[in-house]
């Protein structure tokens, strides 16, 4: 799943870069408030975590303009500001969350997934696919019963293509939501992901849970029995 | 205490109540006194009446004139009058047939008719006049005619009497009794009256301090921007409503202040403790190597010292303003110091062009306190190398007056406007809120005003057309 964090603090900018990246998020961090509607208008982001207080354009402006634009990306506000009416205002112009500084790194993570699982229009927190049952919040998963472990990217690529089960997603898509604008996904790097990911979850002797339709994309459902 | 609306109502109601009782008894004295003298008016003309009737008869015996019959007196009936003659030897000469064989009262013989009150033997109530009165024999008179020659008057036969004459004055009485009966109850009713109006009147003028009472207890630290209305308001009311109005906003604004400043210090503070924990907490998540370990810990002690100036400049401005700041004083050469507080800031400022010009005399040592100047030099010193535009130049100008050094500080500065300049001393005021680096926390100005103030000088600034910041210090140069 793919964040934008908007913070001006440096500090911050670079614990919560580290925390976010190793649960599997993948992250675009900026610290202006213009270059971070910019961003925000140009991308997809599934979750949007937005400071108030920024240099350039505040978080409120950001927002509205945002929403005026008929954005529809799910944010959360990430603010020092902790009173009543700051509080209302914020939910008011577009937010779908407030959580006031300081906070649980813990509770951050959960909201941001709370956030996701209502994108994809689920409160579900486990997404199960035949045999594999994903956990969305201890982000593990599990094949017949039997924990297997992933890295961040994996279960991250996982928990996407679980979210939009049954349907194909595009490498574009993939590469826009898995991966931070930052990093350089050359060709075999989405190919490579997915085959590490099947030798993972497919069990011997069945067909693969997520199946490659060429010039298409990948399709992850539960195989005929 | 007594209340204001008590004593009002037991005043007026006492010296009300105290007028109507004395207004009956004039108007009852008023009417018998009146009433008494129209009765002494009356008996004397009747008295003077009789003693025309009065005839000296040749015998010497005396005798009442034929034509008036005794009954038309009125003997008898209510009112009426009795007389009786006493000669000088104190025998009755003549008497009303009604008193049959006794006297009437009778005062001192005088001159004068003289009045006073008595009672008839049967106890009927009387007015009594007495007077001295000569008999004398009338030419005219039948048994005066009757005589062979007329006699001159010094001739004639006189004769002294004392004559008294009474009236039944029962009626008087009763009437006299209806009047005081009616003075009571009208007295009664008057002070009735007057205690229902006197209590309606000075409720309904106390009204508006009960309003005004209502409208204070609506009062608290949650709702101090309520003001007391002065419509309707009496006009003894209204200074004293608009003086707590006044009041009330000077009170508002002190706890706006104090609201801000404590929000301002929370939210100070939050920025950090947040930087904190997500560091503490994203670290516990499994740190994967020493280096990040070492990053994280400077990022500790980073944040922590961050936290521990604001806090440090905050302890500094409560001592400050709770008055337990001691000084220091010792001599301190001011070149010397501006040099120290410069130091720290001249290679950013190299680094961004920054230039310093600095015009002072070449010895300048004022009676101060060191610790404060060195704050105040530092923190200005501070401000200009970080808000000057880059390229731009901080020219620093000491003069040296009768009993002050003037200390100004001209840089140019971005985007500053003139209305920011009057806020640059309140504390957490900085022109860019959203800066969370740590570097300034925007009370750096406040501690300078705050420590001139306590060294016995004062500070000030302006912005110039050019953008060019003028902040000025003044000091004496003896603090004692």
């Amino acid at each position: 799943m793919r964040i934008l964090l908007v913070e001006d603090s440096e500090r911050l900018q670079r614990f919560l870069g580290i925390g976010l990246r190793e649960a599997g998020y993948a992250l675009d961090v900026v610290g202006d408030g213009s270059e971070g509607l910019r961003w925000a208008m140009a991308c997809d982001y599934d979750v949007i975590i937005l400071d108030l207080m920024l240099p350039g354009t505040d978080g409120l402006t950001l927002l509205t303009r945002l929403r005026d634009a008929g954005k529809n990306t799910h944010v959360l506000i990430l603010t020092a500001k902790d009173t009543v009416e700051d509080r209302v205002r914020g939910l008011q112009v577009g937010a779908d969350d407030y959580l006031v500084k300081p906070f649980a790194f813990d509770e951050l993570l959960a909201r941001v997934q709370a956030l996701i699982r209502r994108r994809h229009t689920t409160k579900n927190p486990y997404v199960s696919v035949g045999e594999l049952v994903i956990d969305t919040t201890a982000k593990t998963i599990s094949v017949g019963g039997a924990e297997v472990s992933l890295t961040p990217r994996q279960y991250a690529l996982l928990e996407y293509l679980a979210y939009q089960q049954g349907a194909v997603v595009s490498r574009a898509d993939i590469e826009r939501h898995i991966y931070a604008d930052s990093e350089d996904v050359s060709s075999n790097v989405i190919d490579s992901a997915i085959c590490a990911l099947r030798r993972k979850i497919d069990q011997a002797g069945s067909t693969s849970l997520i199946q490659t339709r060429r010039g298409l994309g990948y399709i992850l459902q539960a195989s005929d029995p | 205490m007594m209340s204001i609306q008590r004593r009002l109502l037991l005043g007026l109601l006492l010296g009300l109540i105290g007028l109507s009782v004395a207004s009956g008894l004039v108007l009852f004295f008023s009417v018998r006194i009146f009433l008494e003298r129209q009765l002494n008016a009356t008996l004397i003309a009747k008295a003077q009446a009789f003693g025309h009737f009065i005839r000296l008869m040749p015998d010497g015996q005396l005798a009442l004139e034929p034509s008036q019959n005794p009954q038309a007196w009125n003997e008898g009936a209510a009112g009426a009058e009795f007389y009786q003659v006493w000669a000088e030897d104190g025998s009755t000469l003549l008497r009303s047939p009604d008193l049959g064989q006794k006297d009437l009262p009778r005062g001192p013989a005088a001159d004068s008719p003289g009045f006073a009150d008595g009672a008839l033997p049967g106890g009927i109530p009387v007015r009594i006049v007495t007077f001295r009165f000569v008999a004398t024999m009338e030419d005219d008179d039948e048994t005066a005619s009757s005589k062979p020659q007329q006699l001159n008057a010094e001739q004639r036969p006189v004769k002294n009497v004392v004559v008294v004459v009474a009236q039944d004055k029962s009626e008087l009485n009763r009437f006299l009794k209806i009047i005081l009966w009616a003075s009571v109850l009208i007295t009664a009713f008057a002070c009735l009256g007057t205690a229902l109006v006197v209590q309606v009147v000075v409720r309904r003028s106390l009204h508006p301090l009960q309003q005004v009472a209502a409208q204070a207890a609506r009062i608290d630290e949650q709702s101090l921007h309520i003001r007391f209305s002065l419509d309707g308001l009496p006009a003894e009311l209204q200074p004293i409503c608009l003086r707590l109005n006044a009041s009330l906003q000077r009170l508002q604004q002190a706890f706006e202040r104090e609201r801000r400043f404590t929000a301002d210090v929370a939210h100070e503070l939050r920025t950090p403790i947040a930087e904190l924990r997500v560091l503490a907490e994203v670290a516990l998540r499994g740190i994967s190597d020493p280096t990040t370990t070492t990053v994280y810990f400077q990022d500790a002690r980073d944040i922590a010292r961050q936290m521990e100036r604001v806090v440090s400049t905050l302890l500094a401005l409560a001592r400050c303003h709770s008055g337990t700041t001691t000084i220091v004083r010792e001599s301190v050469d001011l070149k010397r110091l501006f040099q120290e507080a410069w130091q720290p800031y001249q290679q950013n400022a190299m680094a961004r062009r920054i230039a310093f010009r600095f015009e002072m005399p070449t010895s300048l040592v004022i009676n101060s306190d060191r610790t404060m100047l060195q704050s105040i030099l530092g923190n200005l010193m501070s401000n200009a190398a970080e808000y000057t535009r880059t390229g731009g130049a901080v020219v620093c100008k000491v003069e040296e007056g009768d009993s002050k050094v003037r200390i100004r500080i001209a840089n140019p500065v971005e985007g500053l406007m003139t209305a920011d300049v009057s806020q640059l001393f309140e504390p957490f005021w900085r022109k860019d809120h959203s800066r969370t680096d740590g570097s300034h926390c925007g009370l750096g100005l406040t501690l300078v005003r705050a420590y001139t103030q306590i060294l016995g000088g004062c500070t000030s600034a302006s912005l110039s057309e050019d953008n060019c910041l003028h902040v000025a210090v003044d000091l004496p140069i003896d603090g004692e």
